[in-house]
């Protein structure tokens, strides 16, 4: 489903007959990859058929029973799909777009950064987070907010004379610091990208807007920006095809899987994670899956359509 | 070394509240006295004495088979593992013919990793899926059935399942057994605060080991705590990722016939409906009283996210306590009292034991090695504690009380391994002089006095699973929060209750009280 790797072909068809000959040398570069998509996405896709499995050992993954949609029952006996898809899709929403504007911003507030050593500086501070493993943030994240011995209920609240929080266990706080944690952790990422494009564009344009008197921010606004949308337009449709699929590590880790915190942390990861975890049951969490695979399959084309109706140009297929 | 004990104190836990949980109508007390006091003479690593009653063929002639059984740890591998795995093959390749070879795993990665073991084809030949559901490995057809098996192969094990041990009875399901149990050394459950004696003594209360204690008794010994020690947590309560309720240790007696509580449970000794635990008045009251604790200061603030053991928080002195089975076994260190909470009953036994994988290359071999440890004390006791005089003394042989070696300790010994899975208990080394047989066997009277009216019964929640596995996640994301008293009741206990229905908590109950009737009706 993202075969986003091979690129954009030229739109304006080619009328000469193409060689095979000529072509050969491109194939074999391209079989690396090819298989590399058949053994690792395309093979596996055959275990799709476990989803509609009973799934018995004895018998064999393949000889099991079918049981036709029993094993997506449960996602739908525990009420709470409403919920997990709202907070997956709104979480998602909120960090692709609040993502791309931040890592554009640090990204041309970076660029803009004369000293070398400086630069090289800050990115490395901002990238740091992003080589953290999820369960370091947690603890960080615990650090700070845990009733009994964390930062903010020691210090901050009783300098500032407030009563502590029990964060762990209100709702209200956690779609800011979830939100938050994301953007901390995946800003740097995201900013190399743009700073890669921003750095890509040929300083002609900027000379050219500066003999013309543009201000600064005149030449971020008509030149930068611009020069941007295909690779925001890339990493967007990236973004979307993730939307169905969650962060395991930020949701399950960090609100430290406290129940009273899932109508505003649980999304489908972690509940068929929850369900799963005590039953072993892989027919179940192939269902799960392939709910997810469809609706991400689903979201990739729309994204892609609607792209197209806007620039034509930029659209991936 | 803190952190080492505390590990040893949750597997003795884990074998406590094996032995405290699954108990079932087995022999009556007299008989096991009788038993439980034979003790081995083995004194050393050589192991020449025979085993007691029974002997298989005196010397085994035939080919040596290999079986390879899983090992549990609670994540460390003993670093001695493969010496005692060479004394057990001294002893099981002349006797029976057989050398083992143990499959070291964790016991919370086995969860996950069994399945996957023997979905990809793994050998395996003996494993022991502990507090895994036993019914998801029969309908997902992962093990052997084991009736054959047992008769041709396991004089001993049918020898104690006529004496009345439900080690393969409580395993059947479908008329067919796939699991044998160990032998435990004690039968019957009850609730109790497990707590430091100073604290006891220092509020002015006389331990009294038979009065059962009232919470509103607690409440007051908590408050003259909290008053004496304005920093210590006497409520030692940890729930986080628990789907388990507490509430048999604190406010009554229940039995979950077998499943997990939230599947409906029997409510006391005398009741024949299956209820749903959550919403019955006990266990409101329950709550009210956490809640009223959570309030006072009483209960730990991060009870609900904080990764340590309730073990782990009483020895580093932030907790004087911690809600347990009153079981002898869970009196885990001397200085402790066990204020029982509840009387000690007796109820349905719940299933799991070693399994045959249907990967298994030499299934009869690993049934003749498995009989083996139930018939062999010596052979049990060296895969439970090691080797003589190296990773053990022998203290007191006629209580079989056992110590650590001079300079050796549980950090520093090269094989510590508490975790009981391996044949009759009753025979085991014990490590406490708590634990003796004699207490074990006045437990086990008072539990027999007590029956619920499911004992004997197990039920099987195969046609429920899916309704199980939403039950779960809603119990999951309420229980802790709840059971912490850090949440408010008014709102999050409604909540609760709702989102069982909504999971289809009734239908499951009706499921288990229509099992039950039948049951009942072949009595």
């Amino acid at each position: 489903m993202t075969h986003t790797k091979t690129g954009k072909t030229d739109p304006v068809p080619y009328k000469k007959k193409i060689r095979w000959k000529r072509m050969v040398p491109f194939y074999l570069m391209m079989t690396p990859g090819l298989l590399y998509f058949l053994i690792n996405n395309y093979l596996p896709m055959a275990g799709i058929t476990v989803a509609f499995r009973k799934v018995n050992y004895k018998l064999g993954l393949f000889k099991s029973p079918w049981c036709g949609f029993d094993n997506f029952e449960f996602l739908f006996a525990s009420g709470q799909l409403g919920t997990m898809i709202r907070n997956t899709i709104l979480y998602n929403l909120v960090f692709i777009i609040l993502g791309t504007t931040l890592a554009i911003t640090v990204a041309i507030l970076l660029n803009e950064v004369r000293s070398k050593i400086a630069s090289r500086f800050y990115q490395t501070i901002i990238l740091l987070p992003y080589l953290m493993s999820m369960v370091v943030v947690s603890y960080l994240v615990y650090a700070f907010l845990s009733g009994e011995t964390g930062y903010i209920n020691k210090a901050v609240l009783p300098a500032l004379g407030l009563k502590p929080i029990s964060f762990y266990q209100e709702k209200a706080y956690w779609p800011f610091i979830l939100v938050f944690v994301n953007q901390w952790k995946g800003i740097g990422f995201s900013m190399i990208i743009y700073l890669a494009a921003i750095v890509g564009i040929s300083n002609d344009f900027y000379e050219a807007a500066r003999v013309d008197g543009a201000s600064r921010w005149q030449q971020i606004r008509c030149i930068t920006l611009p020069s941007l949308k295909p690779t925001v337009i890339t990493m967007f449709i990236l973004s979307v095809s993730k939307m169905f699929y969650s962060d395991f590590g930020l949701f399950y880790q960090v609100p430290k899987n406290s129940g009273i915190l899932y109508p505003v942390t649980q999304t489908i990861d972690t509940y068929v994670y929850n369900a799963l975890m005590n039953q072993n049951n892989p027919g179940m969490s192939a269902a799960a899956g392939f709910i997810q695979a469809i609706v991400g399959c689903v979201l990739v084309v729309a994204a892609n359509a609607l792209i197209r109706k806007i620039s034509r140009e930029d659209a991936i297929f | 070394m803190k952190k080492k004990i505390a590990v040893f104190a949750a597997l003795a836990m884990l074998i406590g509240s094996l032995a405290g949980c699954t108990s079932a109508g087995g022999p009556d007390a007299q008989e096991s006295t009788a038993q439980g006091v034979t003790t081995q003479a083995g004194t050393d690593g050589e192991k020449t004495t025979a085993a007691p009653e029974e002997t298989t063929q005196g010397e085994w002639t035939g080919e040596v088979d290999h079986v390879i059984m899983t090992y549990l740890t609670l994540g460390n591998t003993p670093a001695d593992l493969q010496a005692v795995q060479d004394a057990v093959n001294e002893i099981t390749a002349k006797k029976i013919g057989v050398e083992v070879e143990f499959k070291a795993i964790s016991a919370y990665d086995a969860f996950s990793q069994f399945p996957t073991w023997i979905a990809t084809g793994e050998t395996v030949d003996l494993m022991f899926p502990l507090l895994q559901d036993l019914n998801t490995y029969v309908s997902q057809g992962l093990i052997e059935p084991l009736d054959s098996l047992i008769a041709e192969n396991a004089p001993d094990i049918q020898q104690l399942t006529q004496e009345g041990f439900q080690i393969t009875t409580n395993n059947m399901i479908d008329g067919e057994t796939w699991a044998v149990s160990q032998v435990p050394n004690v039968f019957g459950m009850g609730g109790s605060y497990l707590i430091r004696s100073e604290y006891v003594k220092e509020a002015g209360i006389t331990h009294d080991p038979k009065k059962i204690y009232t919470l509103d008794e607690l409440t007051d010994l908590f408050a003259k705590m909290k008053e004496l020690h304005p920093d210590l947590y006497p409520c030692g309560l940890v729930s986080a990722n628990r789907t388990t309720s507490e509430f048999n240790y604190a406010n009554g007696i229940y039995d979950p016939l077998g499943a997990k509580a939230f599947t409906g449970v029997l409510m006391g000794t005398d009741s024949t409906q299956v209820v749903n635990l959550f919403e019955t008045e006990e266990y409101k009251e329950y709550l009210q009283y956490l809640r009223k604790w959570y309030e006072a200061g009483y209960i730990y603030p991060d009870a609900t996210t904080t990764d340590a053991t309730n073990v782990s928080l009483l020895n580093s002195g932030v907790t004087a306590g911690y809600f347990m089975a009153s079981a002898p076994v869970q009196k885990i260190y001397e200085d402790l009292d066990q204020l029982r909470l509840t009387e000690i009953y007796l109820g349905a036994q719940g299933a799991g034991g070693w399994v045959i994988p249907i990967t298994s290359k030499e299934p009869e071999a690993a049934m003749r090695f498995l009989n083996l440890m139930y018939a062999d004390s010596d052979l049990a006791n060296l895969i439970q504690w090691g080797i003589e005089g190296k990773h053990y003394v022998v203290v007191d042989e006629s209580i079989n009380l056992i110590g650590f070696p001079e300079g050796v300790d549980a950090g520093t010994s090269g094989y510590y391994n508490t975790l009981g899975l391996y044949g009759d208990f009753r025979k085991s080394f014990i490590w406490n002089e708590a634990w003796t047989q004699d207490k074990n066997d006045a437990y086990t009277a008072e539990a027999m006095a007590n029956p619920t009216q499911g004992v004997g019964f197990v039920y099987n929640p195969e046609s429920q699973s899916t309704r199980i596995t939403a039950i779960q996640a809603v119990v999951a994301q309420y229980l802790p929060s709840l059971e912490s008293g850090s949440v408010d009741l008014d709102t999050y206990y409604p909540e609760f209750i709702d989102a069982l229905k909504a999971a289809g908590v009734d239908e499951v109950i009706a499921d288990k009280q229509q099992q039950f009737d039948e049951w009942r009706a072949k009595q």
